[in-house]
């Protein structure tokens, strides 16, 4: 455990004799350890522990937050006694007793960060990474390849009397490689990622890596411009999915919602997509990257649906969202870390398989994009306008893929999207990424199958 | 200052007993962060942290670890952990600890850290100002989803084995807030930032009216015809835009083979006119700091000066590896490994006055969206969604949103027609330069 029980007890009772509706710690100590390998050298290896408490004290619908890294009861009470220097109000509430919610372990880990495999083995297989990307081709002139372990421990106590106590182990291998060839250059990105220990990297084979970071990074050698304007475009799985999460998964977090902030906020049980799209938030994936087993607020992870043949079925509901909006708490409460009150957001996010093929789709258009990789984007959520970046695609003439193209944009509204997807794919998959908002970076994964979307703006130099 | 001064030389001692070079370095913030909601406090956050981390040389192999603890155990730990990732790095003989000073260089200045006079009132009520302030303008504003005030203050202590011991203490307040506007079934929404040194330089009526002018205006602003478009960004734009690829000035990623311009210095690279500064110790800019991450006195670096790359930004090590002087720009969190990183950028003013440079049709952005993910910093292409105006001098013709600027950065920078004669300052006050139209970079639109 990480906070003495009698500590949190004296900080939360402190809270509610100030008058505040709800107390909550969170503390939080993670360790952290980074290698990288540039230039075929052990290029730099660190790591240190991060450690803090952040307290939250809710009057109303208002949230006090503070945070420290010191676990006395001096500095804890001195936290609440400040952020609530203003609040005029008496004690409202008694103090329960804390009730010890054991915690399920959905995710197991075998070798986690602290466990006794050697460092040497893991820099060997970044190593290998590194060969296999430069084996491809004498024009892959630089690689980098980094691993990030993290083994962060939170407990929870609030004083509804729950204390709760989890440990998540995270594992991400980036891999990047340039290509340069006639003064040109380009890159290639991979990162894939795992709710799990180093054990992960079983399923993650060196060779093939390294092989498609270089092979990505190549083929925007001497790729053509893209076009520009209106057209329709293919999103192939995995990565492909961020343009659900950006369009549509911001905009369905209470955390905008519940500031009417949403295009959605009042669209429950309404149709908002296509009726071939349904789509879903599900925290329970075994050693998923965005999986979690209870949230930052204590409450036991699910699978929500968010989209049912095109209505809109839930929201994702942190604690805060929940008093505010009257939807029920789905488990969605996340933060990067104590530094940060806990927000809606989302775990792993996807929309599900249809039964479409990626030849059927890429056969029904004249002349459009079929985007291969995508990158990151992002959105503005009051108006739904997003954009996100299109990291690998090919031009789509006359039913076939014909030639590589250079990177692009494509910018749409969600709403407009959703409308316009016409046909899902069979080919569901799910990609990691960092998902930035108010309460920090969290590990959030995306996924579809491929999609047909209509039609999109597409910004490109052609 | 005097006590986190007694833990850093704990640090150092301990790397000293155990026969390690080493440096460490010491951070420390408080922040108050304030947000409004239906005319009543909705978030008020307090905090305190304190993280320190230790960069150890042993045999020419560099270790680094942290700790945000620091009782005696942790710090052992800390500088153990660091010694034993020293030992899988390769050697790094141009890595090393060798500035030696034997007084403590204060680095705290009045003009960066003012002593806060407004009381915690006056904040909540400058808060509830952003909101209401913004609602009073029109019955249109349906609310100010995201706005803020907030009081940084920092404190930074770097010290070496070999005496060298500096400090700087800064204090910052900053703001913003946003227009969210609905009208007939349209959306539009904008938002503005201010930064000072006290909260009386704020400049409440600024955000307010920024905010609410370009939601307003942009309120059913839609695409334009696809084609070739003149463009001038915003300060706050440029200043973004260059950011992304900020790269291209390390002498880092020069000497790691990731900086695509890792040998160009001494070329032109961009227009005649253009030259970009680099000045820490540039008091009004936000980025000030006496001194860099090694412990270094910073000073003006010229990085293009009429088109020509003079120099990246150095430190030590990067210096050595290319034979050239220190910039003294050394960049190292207390988390991080040994780096580069710019201050206050200053693009020097032309000679076109900005009535001329407005001349004739251009599209004026002022706001990007995706700038970051679709920004490829390798091959210099980018390709984002922006939102502006079609203009000509000072008058709209149209509002414009929905569309996507694509081009190349580096073509960007050889593109550019006219530069003005007045520096503009970014709302984070970092970056300075005067307007700058480019020529024909491609839009997608209708």
């Amino acid at each position: 455990m990480l906070l003495d029980k009698n500590i949190a007890q004296l900080v939360l009772d402190h809270a509610l004799s100030r008058g505040a509706d709800f107390a909550e710690i969170f503390v939080e100590k993670t360790n952290i350890q980074k290698a990288t390998v540039l230039s075929q050298k052990v290029h730099e290896i660190g790591g240190g522990i991060d450690f803090g408490l952040g307290i939250r004290m809710i009057y109303g619908h208002r949230v006090l937050y503070g945070y420290t890294n010191i676990p006395t009861s001096e500095e804890l009470l001195r936290i609440v006694s400040l952020i609530s220097e203003r609040e005029k109000s008496t004690r409202k509430h008694e103090f329960l007793n804390f009730t010890l919610k054991p915690t399920v372990d959905i995710h197991p880990v075998v070798t986690p960060l602290g466990s006794d495999l050697e460092l040497d083995s893991k820099i060997s297989y970044l190593h290998d990474i590194d060969k296999a990307a430069r084996s491809v081709s004498e024009s892959i002139n630089q690689v980098t390849v980094s691993s990030l372990e993290k083994r962060q421990e939170v407990e929870i106590f609030n004083t509804e009397g729950l204390q709760s106590f989890d440990t998540r182990n995270y594992i991400r291998i980036v891999a990047a490689s340039i290509a340069e060839k006639d003064g040109e250059q380009s890159e290639g990105y991979e990162g894939p990622g795992a709710l799990a220990g180093f054990e992960f990297t079983n399923s993650i084979s060196a060779k093939d890596l390294g092989t498609k970071v270089a092979e990505q990074a190549l083929i925007k050698l001497g790729a053509a411009p893209c076009p520009a304007g209106k057209m329709p475009v293919i999103i192939d799985n995995g990565f492909g999915g961020v343009i659900f999460h950006e369009a549509c998964g911001h905009l369905l977090e209470t955390t905008s919602v519940q500031k009417k902030a949403s295009v959605f906020w009042d669209k429950m049980d309404q149709q908002i997509a296509n009726p071939v799209v349904s789509a879903v938030d599900d925290g329970t994936i075994k050693n998923e990257w965005g999986s979690i087993n209870i949230d930052d607020e204590g409450m036991e992870t699910q699978k929500t649906q968010l989209i049912k043949d095109g209505m809109l079925t839930s929201f994702l509901v942190d604690k805060i969202g929940s008093m505010r909006t009257g939807f029920k708490r789905t488990g969605s409460g996340r933060r990067q870390s104590y530094r940060y009150a806990p927000a809606s957001r989302m775990r792993n996010t996807f929309i599900e398989a249809g039964d479409s093929s990626l030849e059927e789709m890429v056969a029904s258009i004249d002349k459009g994009i079929y985007c291969k990789k995508m990158g990151g984007g992002s959105v503005q959520p009051g108006t739904g306008e997003f954009n996100f970046a299109a990291q690998e695609s090919y031009l789509i003439e006359n039913g076939k893929i014909t030639k590589p193209l250079k990177s692009a944009t494509l910018i749409g509204t969600g709403p407009e999207v959703l409308q316009k997807i016409s046909m899902v794919g069979n080919n569901f998959e799910l990609a990691a990424g960092m998902c930035g908002s108010v309460s920090g970076a969290v590990p959030t994964t995306v996924g579809q199958p491929a999609l047909k979307i209509d039609e999109i703006l597409v910004g490109g130099q052609a | 200052m005097e006590d986190y001064r007694n833990i850093v030389e704990d640090v150092l001692k301990i790397a000293k007993d155990k026969g390690v070079a080493a440096d460490c370095i010491l951070n420390t913030n408080s922040l108050l962060s304030l947000k409004s909601e239906d005319q009543e406090l909705s978030e008020h956050k307090v905090s305190s942290s304190l993280v320190l981390g230790v960069r150890v040389i042993k045999d020419k192999r560099v270790g680094t670890s942290y700790s945000e603890s620091w009782d005696k155990e942790s710090l052992h730990q800390m500088v153990d952990a660091a010694i034993g990732f020293s030992k899988y790095t390769k050697e790094e003989p141009l890595e090393t600890i060798d500035l030696s000073r034997t007084d403590f260089l204060e680095g705290t200045i009045d003009k960066v850290y003012k002593e806060d006079d407004s009381s915690l009132e006056e904040k909540i009520n400058f808060c509830l100002s952003l909101e209401s302030e913004v609602k009073k303008k029109d019955s249109a504003v349906k609310s100010t989803p995201y706005n803020n005030l907030s009081r940084s203050e920092s404190e930074n202590l770097y010290g070496n084995s070999l005496g060298t011991f500096c400090g700087q203490k800064t204090r910052s307040f900053s703001c913003f807030t946003s227009a969210l506007i609905e009208k007939n079934n349209q959306q539009s929404m904008h938002y503005h930032v201010s930064v000072g040194r006290k909260l009386s330089e704020l400049s409440l009526s600024e955000v307010v009216e920024e905010s609410y002018l370009h939601a307003n205006k942009l309120l059913g602003a839609g695409p334009i015809e696809t084609g070739n478009y003149d463009i001038i960004f915003k300060t706050d734009e440029l200043a973004d835009l260059f950011s992304c690829f900020s790269g291209l000035l390390s002498g880092h990623s020069a000497m790691n083979d990731t900086n695509p311009w890792k040998n160009k210095v001494g070329e032109v690279l961009a227009m005649n006119e253009f030259s970009l500064l680099d000045d820490p110790s540039f008091e009004k800019g936000f980025s000030y700091t006496k001194f860099d991450n090694e412990g270094e006195l910073t000073g003006k670096t010229t990085l293009i000066e009429n088109g020509k790359l003079e120099t990246f930004y150095h430190n030590s090590k990067t210096s050595k590896f290319f034979k050239v002087p220190n910039t003294f720009h050394a960049a190292r969190s207390a988390r991080g490994t040994l780096g580069v990183s710019g201050s206050n950028q200053i693009i020097l003013p032309g000679s076109t006055l900005e009535s001329d440079l407005k001349k004739e049709r251009y599209f004026e952005v002022v706001k990007m969206q995706g700038l970051f993910s679709g920004a490829d910093s390798v091959s210099g292409n980018f390709s984002f969604g922006a939102s502006g105006y079609l203009k000509e001098g000072d008058d709209i013709i149209t509002p414009v949103a929905g569309i996507t600027i694509s081009g190349n950065f580096f073509e960007l920078l050889k593109e550019i027609k006219m530069m003005g004669s007045t520096t503009h300052s970014n709302s984070s006050r970092g970056f300075f330069s005067p307007a700058i139209r480019f020529g024909g970079l491609k839009i997608a639109g209708k």
